[in-house]
């Protein structure tokens, strides 16, 4: 069973409100009492140094554009959030799906967009070339 | 309960990182501020005589700005900006586009009047407000003695 914690902007400087009409970027966690379980802390904490550096400024970047509430697309260039790959239908919704795709640096952030004004991480990973592998894909 | 920083182990793991972080801020600030002031990066780049490129890399994070850089944005933007500090931990001053997202979350969510009106929508507002102020004192004059005669505060049916 999955859970889902908010990421905020305060949890890498506390004190810094979230604006109300924000995004809520969220990551599924396996624990429902431990924020730590959150997948997107677990593959940063993974990473190595330089990695894990350009992870935390990539996703601090995110965080602050999802105050202002609008689809990243509309405040970043399109070699910065671009669609990661085709639409897929997804089983589960009964729609088609676009994950979307961040990028700081050698840093890809994918997520896609909930209900809701939510935003769910889907993965975070480094990656060297512009082009996701299938493996990533998957 | 004071709220950890998840990511606050991991930052300080890092020389340098807590200071290239609010590097990161400035520039997410700025992009904030661009479309908060319906401004395009092509406005922002024909404001300033700059190149898009120039633009991109100032609005992307990964540059370190000068002072100068800022206030060349801010100024071209129609803002001025003043360096406010707080006590860490301490809440941070609200930015001019923190009400504008709030209005915006509620037009998404009341797309009409009769939505608008509705308790879903009124629910977020219903922590804010315990009563609605009628006035009630129309032939007073208004004075530093007397002002809080002129509302009545009354229990409010939302």
């Amino acid at each position: 069973m999955y859970f889902l914690t908010e990421i905020k902007v305060s949890d890498f400087d506390a004190g810094v409100m979230s604006a109300q009409g924000r995004f809520k970027v969220v990551s599924p966690c396996t624990d429902a009492e431990n924020r730590a379980s959150a997948k997107v802390f677990e593959a940063v904490k993974g990473m190595h140094a330089n990695d894990q550096r350009q992870a935390l400024l990539g996703l601090k970047m995110l965080l602050k554009l999802a105050q202002l509430g609008k689809p990243f697309n509309q405040l970043a260039d399109k070699k910065t959030v671009h669609e990661a790959f085709d639409p897929f239908y997804c089983e589960l919704t009964k729609k088609n799906e676009t994950v979307w795709r961040y990028r700081h640096g050698d840093i890809r952030i994918l997520f896609y967009y909930a209900a809701d004004k939510v935003v769910l991480l889907a993965h975070t990973l480094p990656k060297r070339t512009d082009k996701l592998s299938a493996k990533d894909i998957n | 309960m004071e709220h950890k920083p998840l990511f606050g182990d991991l930052i300080a793991a890092h020389e340098g990182l807590a200071e290239e972080l609010k590097a990161v801020d400035v520039a997410a600030d700025l992009t904030l501020l661009l479309h908060h002031a319906g401004k395009t990066r092509a406005d922002l780049a024909r404001a300033l005589g700059w190149s898009r490129a120039r633009v991109t890399q100032v609005l992307s994070g990964h540059e370190n700005l000068t002072v100068q850089t800022i206030a060349a944005v801010t100024k071209a933007l129609g803002y001025t900006f003043d360096a406010m500090f707080r006590k860490t931990g301490t809440p941070a001053a609200a930015q001019p586009w923190d009400a504008q997202a709030t209005l915006a979350l509620d037009m998404q969510d009341a797309p009409d009047l009769a939505d608008w009106m509705s308790r879903k929508t009124m629910k977020p507002m219903a922590c804010q407000f315990t009563g609605a102020m009628e006035f009630t004192q129309f032939d007073m004059q208004l004075d530093s003695s007397n002002h809080e005669m002129m509302f009545q505060e009354v229990a409010c049916a939302a």
